[in-house]
Formats: structure tokens, C-alpha cells, sequence
């Protein structure tokens, strides 16, 4: 399902940070997969905007990469979460419950 | 590289804002899209599909580029300028304020001095520290840029943005009132005759600090983004620990270099004279030949150069030599891969550390001492020729900081010198030298046991209570404003002698002279901005060696001048 820009603005770098942690170091084409697995590809994402959010989320000190070799036997680059990634994964995952608690109510008031 | 792949680069790369990010990017891109097609092909898609499908998924390159500059976007010039003149700001006060406090206030028991100040001056064994303060105190600021939102934290955080402007003013206006009397107000003669440097030593910090944040924050934008080897593969890093690990050697890199650059100038365009007679004050923080790698070296050889001064330069020079190497040969690794696509960030503290190097070299070629030779007293009883030092010689100046305060007199015999200071006698024999051109040290094995009554032509007093100076010999004197008028001259010509004189601090009664320069049968053999005190001096008996021993604030030198070929000359 394809939501909006703005929607996932905030939401691409939550899911990221939460599928890296989830399943340990990965490299980019693993991530898709991570990410359209566990959501049953409902964030339909355009796979070419994952590396600018991984550069984002690198720049800040939530991730870092690694080149290694793969199974495959090919060099790729793999990404792992950091602690302050955590971190900030646990204070986002907490901030954005709030903020669907209160949307849900303030729907639910509306309506 | 297949077809569509080319074609989705080439629609992504022209718009692309942080270009260095470009290889890294088309390299992934180029992986990912690998990987995706071999999935298709064994699902039974043919090649051409499968790639074709494979870069379709990667969606819209002009949306992968937009998404690209809208992640990695920069902070506008205008701000970074800001941000930078605010920690310039900021880190200078600190540095005065850190180096006065630890050297004032705490050890002095007295209240905050600014540089310029007399009380300002620090001990030689000490003064290498304020610099290690300075930069210290200086890194808390430049971690504030690492924060990156800088603007953002003083907006939104009103309460702490108002304490920490009391921070900043704090020292700035403590520091402030004393510069006032350094520009001036009071026409002390220190406080003026350090009017130049302390204008352009606060001149060239605020100048270095603004370049240094500057450049930082430039790096800060990206280009040490890159150095993503090793380090970023620590997962157990915090976040401090991971930016202070990603900053600190390009940080201290770039205050280094500046540092260098900004100590040697000042070195180079300035009197020697005149930075020696500020050895022991705060001016000594500024030069180049002072600063920590010295310290480190000159402290790791010093039971080295106490034991055998020419195997201690031999080390010195070997590892100057050594470290140079190291430098040249990371400079070049790095020029030579910079064109990979793993980029790595320029290695400025080897950059540093290199101009360092090159910078001893110079200097050391640059300060010959005024006169024929100059050795500090504690040994003058050690000699080194410099054909056994080899290229190194010129360090030996480097190792000889060993200075004592001893009282002594000296008197010349049939081939020397005597020298007695408050706790031995030596005898420097003058037929082992050829030239004082040829050496940079006395060496230890031409101390003789003394055997003769010391003194033979002049009168000795460990205390300095009188003594006679040789004939032909003229000190010029310039007295203290707190005596006479200021900048008036006195000369003293032809003292003969001033035995008698009692024992006293004040000039007036009889202590002994203090010289702006001395000459000896008309010619300049010692020249000093302000006045030291001559201790003793003494004329070899064929009266080519004239040798001088004056006294700076806590430091005695030992001068021998070749008087021989100026009076050949004359």
C-alpha cells in the first residue's frame, strides 16, 4: 500500500533502524527483504531511497557499515545498528505509541 | 553494467549534491540491483528482464536523488559561518581563562591574570602547559559543532541558551579587563614592550581559532564522513564515544597545524633576542619549539642526554627523522588511493606532525646564538664537536634545557677558564677549542680536577658580593623606570672593578651590573633587549675567549665569544 511522502518521511528511518535490529547486520538488498517480509509489503517502498536513509542514519551514529564478503562470495557493505542506534530506535518506538494514542483519540473524538 | 542500469545512473547522478557520496552510492546501487536479478533469474526470468526489473524496483532515479539530497542535505554557508565565529568566540576566553586559573589563581593563590600580565609568567619546567590546557579547553567547544544542530539547540533550549551566555561572557569579560591593561593603561615598561605580542597573539588566535572551526565544521559537512574503516564497525560505541573517536585526530590534527603554522611565523618575523628574553613568560606558549611534541621527546631523551649528550642528539635527530618518514609515507598512501572509492579523510595530525618536524629543522637553523656560543651553566662542563653529531648537531640546543640558578664566579687561568658555582669547580680548557663554530656542548672529559687556588685574577665570591671585571671590557646599562626617569641610559665604561660593593638588591648600593649589551675593546659581544645581570666575566690570557655569565629571570647563561678575531679585525 503506498502512503504519502510525508507520512514516511519519519517512518522510513524507524522502520530501518527496527528491521536492522531485529535480524543483526545486513546489507542493503537484505534489508528490502527484511523490511517487505515483516510488513507483508505494505510499506512499498522504492528500494533505490533505502541507501539515503542508511547514509542519514550513518551520518547521525545510529548505524555503521562494514564492507565484507558475502555468502555469495561478493563484497558487499553491511550495516549494523549502533548503541546510541538503539537508543534512539526505543525513544522513537515510545514517542510514536504516544502519538497514535493520541491520534486514535482525538479520531475517535472527532468522528 | 547493463543497459537500464546505466541509463538509471546516468538520471541519477547529474542533480546529486554531495558528489563524494557518489561512487559509494552507484556501488551499492550496482550490488543491490546484482543481487535482485540473480533472485529473478532463478525464479525463471530471462537475463534481460530480470535486469530490467531489477532496476525498476529501484523506483524513480530522479526520486532516489531527490530522497539523496533531502538525507544528506548541508547546512547553509551562513550558518556554518555562524556557528563558527560563536565557538571561535568562545574557545579563545577559555584557553586564557583555563591557562590562568591553573597558573594564577590555583598555584599562585591570587586572582584571575591575563596573558601580559609579569604574574602571568610561569615556571620552565611548566610552561609547556598551558598549551595542553588551551587545547583542551578548547575541544569541549568544537564538540559542540559535532552536536550538529547547533542552531536548533540554541533555539529550542531557552533556559540553558541563557546560562550558558553568562558562561560565555564570563570569561570574556574577565579576560577583557586585563587586556585593557595590556592596550595600555598602564605604561608599565612590561605591559608595553608586551603590547605588540599581546595584540598579535590574541589577533592570531581569534584568526586561528575562527580558521580552525571553520575548516572543522567544513570536514564536519562531509568529507571525514568517509572514513568509515574500522571504527564504525564498533557496535559498542556510544554515541560520544564514537563521534570523539571520529573527531579527535582530525580536531587535533587541524588546531596542530594551525598552531604550527601560526607559532612559527610569529617565531620567524620576531627577534630571537627578544622571544629569549621572554623564554619563561607567557610568549613561550606561543613558540614552536616549546610545544608538547618537544616536551614528549625531550622528556623520553633527557636520561639519555644526561648520560651521553651525543648519543642523546643522535636519538633525537634519528627520531625526528624517523617521525618524518612515518608522516611522508601516510601523506603519499593517501594521495595515491584518494581516487579509490573507499575514501578516507586527509591524515592531518601526520600533516601536523610532519610541518612540526620541518618547522624544528628550520628554527634550529635560524636561532645561532648572537654571539659565538651560548651554554647553559649546568653544562657548560659537557662538550660535543658537532663532526661526531653528524646532521644532528643542530638538536643539540634542543636537548640542553637542564638550566640551574647557581651563584659562581669565574676567573682565567693559562688555558681556560674556572667556574665555580655554589657546588663545584670546573676548569674549561680552551686548547681543546678550535672554533666555538665547531661545537654545541662542552664536553664533560675536559673537566679537569681543580688543583690550583681558585681565583688567580679575580676575586671569587660564590654570593656574588664583588668581583672585577676585566679590562677593556663596557656595559651598557639601561636602568629601571622605578630608579630614574623612563628610557634613560646610563653607561658603565671601563668597571674595572666593583669589589667592595655590599651585598644588596638595590642597584643603587652596588649589586652587581646589569647589561644591555657589552662590548669588549669596542666590539659588541652580547646584545639583550633589557638589561641582565652580569654575574662575572673573564678574559682568556691570550684574550681571543671572552666569557660572560649573566643572569636571566631563573635561568644563568654562560657566553663565550671569540673576541679574538673581532680584535684581529679591528
Amino acid at each position: 500500500m503506498p502512503f504519502s511522502k510525508e507520512l514516511m518521511k519519519g517512518a522510513a528511518e524507524l522502520i530501518v533502524l527496527q528491521a536492522l535490529c531485529d535480524h543483526g547486520e545486513s546489507y542493503g538488498y537484505q534489508l528490502v527483504q527484511t523490511i517487505a517480509d515483516t510488513n507483508n509489503n505494505i510499506f512499498e517502498m522504492q528500494e533505490g531511497t533505502l541507501y539515503p536513509i542508511l547514509y542519514r542514519l550513518e551520518s547521525k551514529g545510529l548505524v555503521t557499515s562494514q564492507k565484507r564478503t558475502a555468502p555469495s562470495g561478493k563484497e558487499r557493505r553491511y550495516y549494523t545498528i549502533t548503541k546510541s542506534g538503539k537508543k534512539v530506535l526505543a525513544e522513537r518506538l515510545g514517542e510514536f505509541q504516544s502519538f497514535m494514542r493520541a491520534m486514535k483519540n482525538a479520531l475517535s473524538l472527532s468522528v | 553494467m547493463s543497459r537500464p542500469l546505466e541509463t538509471f545512473f546516468d538520471a541519477l547522478e547529474p542533480g546529486l549534491m554531495r558528489t563524494e557520496y557518489a561512487d559509494r552510492l552507484r556501488e551499492e546501487i550496482a550490488a543491490h540491483v546484482e543481487d535482485k536479478t540473480s533472485v529473478l533469474l532463478l525464479s525463471g526470468f530471462k537475463e534481460e528482464e530480470a535486469e530490467a526489473r531489477s532496476v525498476q524496483s529501484l523506483g524513480d532515479p530522479r526520486n532516489v536523488r531527490n530522497s539523496f539530497n533531502r538525507a544528506m542535505k548541508l547546512r547553509s554557508p551562513l550558518h556554518c559561518f555562524l556557528e563558527t565565529v560563536f565557538v571561535a568566540v568562545l574557545s579563545v576566553p577559555l584557553y586564557f581563562l583555563c591557562a590562568a586559573l591553573l597558573f594564577s589563581s590555583l598555584m599562585m593563590a591570587s586572582s584571575i591574570f591575563a596573558p601580559g600580565q609579569e604574574d602571568f609568567g610561569v615556571e620552565m619546567l611548566w610552561h609547556i602547559l598551558p598549551q595542553l590546557v588551551g587545547i583542551l579547553a578548547a575541544l569541549p567547544c568544537f564538540y559542540l559543532l559535532t552536536i550538529g544542530r547547533l542552531a536548533e539547540y540554541w533555539d529550542t533550549r531557552k533556559t540553558r541558551n541563557a546560562c550558558l551566555t553568562v558562561l560565555v561572557m564570563l570569561p570574556m569579560m574577565l579576560v577583557f579587563r586585563h587586556f585593557l591593561t595590556l592596550l595600555g593603561m598602564d605604561d608599565h615598561e612590561v605591559h608595553s614592550s608586551l603590547l605588540p605580542f599581546g595584540t598579535l597573539a590574541l589577533v592570531l588566535s581569534f584568526g586561528y581559532g575562527a580558521a580552525s572551526v571553520w575548516w572543522s565544521s567544513r570536514m564536519h559537512e562531509g568529507w571525514i564522513r568517509e572514513t568509515a574503516t574500522g571504527m564504525k564497525q564498533d557496535t559498542s560505541l556510544s554515541r560520544f564515544a564514537l563521534r570523539a573517536k571520529e573527531w579527535m585526530p582530525t580536531m587535533l590534527g587541524a588546531l596542530f597545524l594551525l598552531y604550527v603554522a601560526v607559532t612559527t611565523g610569529v617565531q620567524w618575523m620576531t627577534d630571537q633576542r627578544l622571544l629569549q628574553k621572554y623564554d619563561t613568560g607567557w610568549v613561550s606558549a606561543l613558540l614552536a619549539p616549546r610545544m608538547t611534541l618537544e616536551g614528549v621527546l625531550h622528556v623520553s631523551l633527557l636520561g639519555l642526554n644526561d648520560t651521553n649528550p651525543l648519543i642523546g642528539i643522535w636519538a633525537f635527530g634519528i627520531l625526528l627523522t624517523l617521525l618524518g618518514v612515518y608522516c611522508l609515507y601516510v601523506i603519499s598512501e593517501f594521495m595515491r588511493r584518494r581516487k579509490r572509492t573507499e575514501r578516507r579523510h586527509f591524515p592531518w595530525l601526520q600533516a601536523c606532525i610532519l610541518s612540526y618536524v620541518i618547522a624544528l629543522l628550520c628554527l634550529s637553523s635560524t636561532q645561532a646564538p648572537v654571539i659565538g656560543w651560548e651554554v647553559p651553566v649546568s653544562n657548560v662542563s659537557q662538550r660535543v664537536e658537532k663532526r661526531l653529531a653528524g646532521p644532528f648537531a643542530r638538536f643539540g640546543k634542543y636537548l640542553d634545557h637542564s638550566f640551574s640558578t647557581f651563584t659562581y664566579g669565574v676567573a682565567s687561568d693559562s688555558d681556560g677558564f674556572l667556574i665555580q658555582t655554589a657546588s663545584e669547580r670546573k676548569q674549561l680548557r680552551l686548547s681543546h677549542i678550535v672554533s666555538t663554530g665547531a661545537y654545541s656542548l662542552v664536553r664533560e672529559k675536559d673537566v679537569q680536577p681543580f688543583t690550583s687556588p681558585f681565583p688567580q685574577l679575580g676575586e671569587i665570591n660564590p654570593f656574588m658580593a664583588s668581583y672585577t671585571l676585566p679590562t677593556g671590557l663596557t656595559c651598557y646599562h639601561r636602568k629601571l623606570e622605578a630608579f630614574t626617569q623612563p628610557g634613560m641610559e646610563i653607561e658603565v665604561r671601563n668597571v674595572s672593578s666593583l669589589t667592595g660593593y655590599p651585598v644588596t638588591d638595590s642597584y643603587e648600593q652596588g649589586a652587581p651590573p646589569e647589561c644591555n649589551f657589552v662590548t669588549y675593546r669596542g666590539k659588541t659581544v652580547y646584545t639583550m633587549p633589557d638589561p641582565y645581570v652580569l654575574k662575572a666575566a673573564a678574559v682568556s690570557s691570550d684574550e681571543r675567549w671572552l666569557l660572560l655569565v649573566l643572569s636571566a629571570t631563573n635561568t644563568d647563561f654562560v657566553y663565550l665569544a671569540d673576541v679574538g678575531k673581532n680584535l684581529n679585525d679591528t
